[in-house]
């Protein structure tokens, strides 16, 4: 099974079409989630294989919000993401579930060309229901499950 | 002094005047509280509050700040002319300054001023959107000026957001508002249902995700009944909105 990188995204941006064809990529969207900070993103590995992996992403975003709200999750293919030559580096994700810190990556050296690439395989993955919405009610139970269960 | 108002908030002249005008609500009051959260925001600004308890001598406290404010310290006396000069000219600013706060009590009721105020927020809360986008979870500084619309000018807020979501128009920033007003509960449970019926209602996907995010948050029975009602074309709302029918149920 392949592994896949996740992280949050507006998915209404993505789906909303206002001034675009059906085809087409929003800019609003790439714009509201894609935003870097040296060239890099930051994502968290996601294993279908592996029980709970996707709402340990989930708990790990929603671990850093202002506010419980809902999450919108998207997951790439790790090997796409390598194909337009991004490196991907493990480093120590930035969330109080510290068990959760190493599943954090960086996807580095995304230039203009890249990031147009990028965004496809996103466009993509939401096209191909690579999606997941946690409610606010969901985060905040699997929040405080996890925090009791910790403490 | 009231071109300066139209300005930006600067140190110096803001005061709470409806309590001593003898009126504790209405548009003075809104005023006063606009007021104040401006003056609260600028380093160096000055605030003087009466409470609705002040007598004279609290009314000549503002006349005096009034003078300082506008027309600077007095001088030490030097002599009993001096202190006679002095008591003099203080007779005659204070009556300028009664003057200058009768003007900016009118200033400060009239309508020209709520209308002002509230284009300029509204102006504040388009800026903050194209300087930052709202991302779920996160707190966005336009959140903070939809609150002060919605408190200080309630009637005029809803009718401008209800006529926002009807106007079809900038889809993306209504739906924005919306997910911004959803993380608190703005005016009456009737507006907030009529605001999401008319969302729902919209062509637009954005603000339909919208609407439905302001039942998840608001999570008030009556608008769980509207979703219940609505019939989306896209799947992934459609999906969206069972779910959040079964979270209100649980």
């Amino acid at each position: 099974m392949p592994a896949f990188l996740a992280w949050s995204i507006s998915t209404a941006k993505w789906r909303a079409r206002t001034n675009i064809a059906e085809n087409e990529i929003s800019a609003d969207a790439v714009t509201y989630d894609m935003r870097t900070t040296d060239n890099t993103l930051s994502f968290w590995l996601y294993d279908p294989t592996k029980e709970g992996s996707l709402e340990d992403v989930a708990l790990a975003l929603a671990s850093v919000r202002d506010n419980i709200q809902r999450l919108d999750l998207v997951w790439v293919d790790q090997q796409q993401v390598e194909q337009i030559n991004l490196r991907i580096e493990t480093t120590r994700g930035e969330t109080p579930a510290r068990y959760l810190q190493v599943n954090h990556r960086d996807v580095v050296g995304i230039d203009l060309s890249r990031l147009v690439a990028l965004a496809r395989n996103v466009a993509n993955a939401i096209s191909n229901n690579q999606t997941r919405r946690f409610t606010e009610r969901e985060v905040q139970t699997r929040f405080f499950a996890t925090l009791l269960k910790t403490s | 002094m009231l071109d300066a108002l139209q300005q930006p908030p600067h140190s110096g002249a803001f005061l709470l005047f409806e309590p001593v005008m003898g009126r504790a609500s209405g548009p003075s009051s809104q005023a006063a509280t606009l007021l104040r959260l401006r003056a609260g925001s600028n380093t160096g600004a000055h605030m003087l509050h009466v409470a609705p308890s002040s007598g004279v001598s609290d009314m000549l406290d503002v006349l005096a700040f009034l003078i300082d404010a506008n027309v600077g310290p007095r001088p030490q006396p030097k002599s009993n002319t001096d202190i006679h000069t002095q008591i003099v000219g203080l007779g005659a600013r204070w009556q300028q300054a009664a003057t200058l706060s009768s003007r900016f009590f009118q200033y400060i009721s009239s309508e020209d001023f709520e209308h002002n105020e509230f284009s300029m927020c509204v102006r504040d809360l388009h800026r903050s959107l194209q300087q930052e986008p709202v991302l779920d979870g996160f707190n966005h500084p336009g959140q903070t000026i939809l609150e002060r619309l919605f408190n200080c000018y309630p009637d005029a807020a809803s009718e401008w957001l209800f006529d926002k979501i009807k106007k079809l128009s900038n889809p993306s920033s209504t739906a924005d508002i919306l997910r911004l007003l959803c993380r608190f509960k703005p005016h009456t449970l009737g507006w907030r249902s009529e605001v999401v019926e008319a969302a729902l209602e919209s062509p637009f996907v954005e603000v339909r995700d919208a609407a439905i995010q302001a039942v998840e948050s608001w999570a008030e029975p009556t608008l769980v009944s509207l979703l219940k009602k609505h019939r989306d074309t896209a799947p992934w709302l459609t999906q969206y909105a069972a779910q959040i029918i079964r979270d209100m149920a649980g």
